[in-house]
């Protein structure tokens, strides 16, 4: 029998794999080099490779682990499987719904999990390739997981795949989280093994992903402020971009090509004093420093530079084709434009990028894609859930008066990349959006302002919409909510927008208040049987509508249940000034 | 069914009437042979059921297959048990032969309908290998052992929960913040049960049990407690061993048993 989560009486199924890379030759064959006994032979891991030289890492081995329940002990895509596995515990990733949570990192909080194993002896079947030469028995020898440390003391490259589904399901039915191996720790005196893992933005945390990398290069002679053959020692062409922009001291040298020269390489400057700077002598020794510049570059695809080339993500692991019509349909006018003149955190500039044209990035842990939207109106259709048929006991709601905004000042087109980019003299403009009613005494009794500095936007349109839209989002305290739902609702997971309607939450009438969230977080906090989600009510994100002509046919006012498409909105006319139709209705308001 | 009778068995003179349990032990089974099959599945492995681990198995490459382990020399044999297999999933019919003088001689067989473990029970023979040949579906076997099983001195009396009925089942159920029923999860593990002897001579538990303690100690066992009426048969382990108590009658002792037992169903 095949059960799902509506089976009543499921079996939940949790199945961990393991994906190492493997070395795909053979010991002692051609191409690799190494000679030795049989009890010699590595493991055709690179942490035992013999011949590192010829060592090709494109294979891989998977091995699965479960706690050993019966339903576990047969399933399909997993013929074996080590029954070690003792816990599994995640903490999921939180969305920073535009980086409006002050109290979190720009790009929301990672998700973890954290995988708890019991050691034992073991055969080395799967996991030795040579075990039938040896002369040993395994058993006898270490167990499973203290040689297995060993053996893949390098595991930036290991994922870690979550299964979770029911009896009968085959692994290939089963929802999947991907998580990037972290840490081992253990085993312990006990036999305990706990392997912690990431998701993939971990990549690009502070230390481990800067843009632009360091430059080497130091001037390799004094220059004065007319030079345009700049000789830089203790570099390659490789380490500079075929043309681009320079860095020395504080002026910004564009250069239009470097070539190999008797001491290094030479750059030709095509413009000395770029970008504001000013033009100036410079000394022998002096750091040569090369930029990131995007010229009037999409949102996406800054992003996706930043990601891959910066922090070394793969691009498997980008939704681009939805970054690209995430863009295309809501940033359409946004063209990002700046100078990153020194090393820069890649989590640093992205948090910026998603705050200041009000955008969200998350790791679709199901998707197992790094996933973006854009803050704007919301047209799909949208499930609504209730506490009769969805929502188990405690469910609470908190308000967050650290995000309200009642100013937004926000400084953009920066007079100088080199300089103090979070001080308010170096930028030529600022445009300022308040609610000042919400501060008057009678209301929230006290202004709260954000301050936006942007290295991206050049522009008055840019700066005024996310401006407002912040202002108007979180002009009132944003409130979030957290529940659990039985495991038949687990389809529902981050990033998706619900209507909730629930007892607790009512109007000033005691009528139920029919918002719409967004879900920032999610969680199988019991396997296969209880989801815990936190969610952020997005009401004033809106609805995107279409504004029909006189004549067209009658709408209905669930938005949900009309519009040209499930994707880009409803239809809606102009009301009178009283927010009126012709026949009494009320009309759609433009928030 | 899984204790199996050879056809035609008659109880050896000097055998414990079948009313006492039959255990069998790493003590008393054959190893150090090798395994081979007609055919096996790519994923697993021919020798896995050579070992107690339950999760290495060897599953047949096509619907109809033999399994054969070769004892290395000749060993008397009076039973084969089988663990960790499907044949109840899979409704499969067994033959199970042993070696008796290079000719392959069946010692029991039967349509399978449970995943219970097998403790097939026929007259000691002087054997060089055994084997197991299934038909009506691909077969999957984790554990299979054969040997000379302990025969205890005496049968259980009352307070013993047979294992099939000793599940570890967990149930839980969810319910709406108003009391409307939404889902309900079990899991099924292992089986729990204990077994108690009385009245079993000093002599004899100086002479069996310590071996089998010593067994029990390294790796599970197969055991069926009380097989000429009672099919259950359990692959057990035990995380500890209660010691003999004198019984203060006599020079009698009495023997207990708690175990922890694969799960299958």
């Amino acid at each position: 029998m095949v059960m799902t989560e509506t089976t009543i009486g499921r079996e939940p199924v949790q199945i961990v794999e393991i994906v190492q890379p493997l070395c795909a030759n053979v010991y002692g064959s051609s191409p690799c080099t190494a000679s030795g006994s049989a009890d010699e032979k590595c493991f055709n891991t690179r942490a035992t490779c013999q011949d590192t030289t010829n060592y090709n890492g494109s294979a891989t081995l998977s091995l699965f682990f479960a706690r050993g329940t019966v339903a576990e002990q047969n399933v399909s895509g997993a013929p074996y499987i080590i029954p070690s596995l003792v816990s599994v515990s995640t903490s999921p990733t939180q969305i920073n719904l535009s980086g409006s949570n002050p109290d979190a990192q720009g790009l929301g909080n990672r998700s973890l999990c954290s995988i708890s194993f019991r050691d034992h002896p073991h055969t080395d079947k799967k996991v030795d390739p040579y075990v039938s030469g040896r002369s040993w028995d395994p058993m006898e020898r270490g167990s499973f997981w203290s040689k297995w440390i060993h053996r893949n003391k390098y595991w930036n490259l290991i994922r870690i795949n979550i299964y979770e589904g029911y009896a009968g399901q085959a692994l290939g039915a089963m929802t999947v989280r991907t998580y990037f191996m972290d840490n081992i720790s253990g085993p312990d005196s006990n036999g305990n093994v706990t392997i912690q893992g990431k998701d993939i933005l971990a990549r690009i945390e502070e230390r481990k992903a800067q843009a632009p990398a360091v430059s080497q290069g130091v001037l390799y002679a004094d220059i004065d402020e007319s030079t345009t053959s700049i000789e830089v020692a203790n570099a390659v062409e490789a380490d500079y971009d075929a043309s681009g922009v320079i860095r020395i001291g504080d002026e910004l040298i564009s250069y239009s090509a470097r070539a190999t020269s008797t001491y290094g390489i030479t750059f030709t400057a095509s413009l000395r004093g770029y970008k504001n700077t000013v033009s100036a002598a410079h000394e022998f020794d002096d750091e040569v420093q090369q930029c990131v510049e995007y010229s009037g570059v999409s949102v996406d695809t800054v992003l996706e530079d930043l990601l891959s080339t910066y922090g070394g993500i793969d691009t498997g692991f980008l939704n681009l084709t939805d970054w690209a019509t995430e863009a295309a349909n809501y940033h359409s006018a946004v063209r990002l434009r700046t100078v990153i003149a020194e090393p820069t955190s890649v989590a640093k500039l992205v948090s910026e990028i998603l705050l200041q044209v009000g955008g969200y990035m998350w790791w679709g842990e199901r998707t197992r894609l790094v996933e973006y939207r854009a803050v704007r109106g919301i047209g799909e259709t949208v499930d609504r859930i209730d506490d009769e048929s969805n929502i188990l006991p405690g469910f609470s709601i908190k308000r967050m008066p650290r995000q309200r905004i009642s100013q937004c000042w926000f400084y953009y087109n920066v007079r100088s990349y080199v300089d103090d980019l979070e001080k308010p003299s170096n930028f030529n403009n600022s445009t300022i959006v308040a609610n000042l009613e919400s501060e008057a005494d009678d209301l929230y009794g006290e202004p709260s302002i954000r301050k936006i500095f942007s290295r991206w936007l050049l522009t008055a349109a840019g700066a005024n919409t996310t401006a407002s839209r912040l202002v108007a989002r979180y002009t009132d305290v944003p409130r979030e909510a957290t529940f659990s739902m039985d495991a038949k609702d687990r389809a529902y997971w981050t990033g998706d927008i619900i209507e909730i309607s629930h007892r607790l939450d009512v109007d000033e009438f005691g009528n139920r208040n029919i918002a719409r969230w967004t879900i920032t977080s999610a969680e199988e906090i019991v396997p296969g049987e209880i989801v815990r989600y936190v969610a952020e009510d997005t009401t004033l994100y809106g609805i995107t509508y279409f504004v029909q002509g006189t004549g067209a046919a009658d709408y209905d006012l669930d938005p949900t249940s009309i519009g040209p498409t499930a994707s880009t909105g409803a239809l809606a006319y102009i009301g009178n000034s009283a927010g009126l139709l012709s026949d009494g209705t009320p009309s759609a308001k433009i928030g | 069914m899984t204790v199996i009778f050879e056809s035609g068995y008659v109880l050896p003179g000097s055998d414990e009437p079948l009313t006492h349990a039959r255990i069998a032990h790493s003590g008393n089974w054959v190893a150090g042979g090798t395994s081979s099959a007609t055919s096996t599945d790519a994923d697993f492995f021919v020798d896995g059921p050579e070992t107690s681990l339950t999760y290495e198995k060897w599953r047949a490459g096509s619907s109809s297959a033999t399994w054969t382990y070769t004892f290395g020399g000749s060993a008397t044999v009076d039973y084969i048990c089988i663990g960790a297999h499907n044949f109840g999933t899979i409704g499969a019919t067994i033959t199970l032969q042993a070696l008796v003088s290079a000719v392959w001689t069946t010692v029991g067989s039967g349509t399978i309908s449970s995943n219970m473990p097998i403790f097939s029970i026929f007259e000691p023979v002087s054997a060089t290998g055994v084997r197991v040949t299934i038909s009506g579906g691909v077969g999957e076997i984790g554990v299979l052992k054969a040997g000379s099983a302990l025969q205890m001195q005496q049968p259980i009396y009352g307070g013993h929960s047979p294992l099939d009925l000793s599940r570890m089942t967990i149930f839980r159920s969810n319910l709406s913040s108003t009391g409307e029923f939404l889902g309900r999860t079990k899991l099924r593990t292992a089986f729990s049960t204990s077994f108690s002897w009385t009245e079993i001579t000093a002599d004899w538990v100086r002479d069996n049990w310590r071996p089998f303690q010593l067994a029990a100690e390294e790796e599970p066992f197969f055991i069926a407690w009380r097989p000429i009426d009672f099919s259950e048969v359990g692959l057990c382990y035990v995380d500890g061993m209660s010691p003999p108590s004198n019984q203060g009658v006599r020079n009698f002792m009495a023997l207990n048993l708690d175990v922890m037992a694969y799960g299958y169903d």
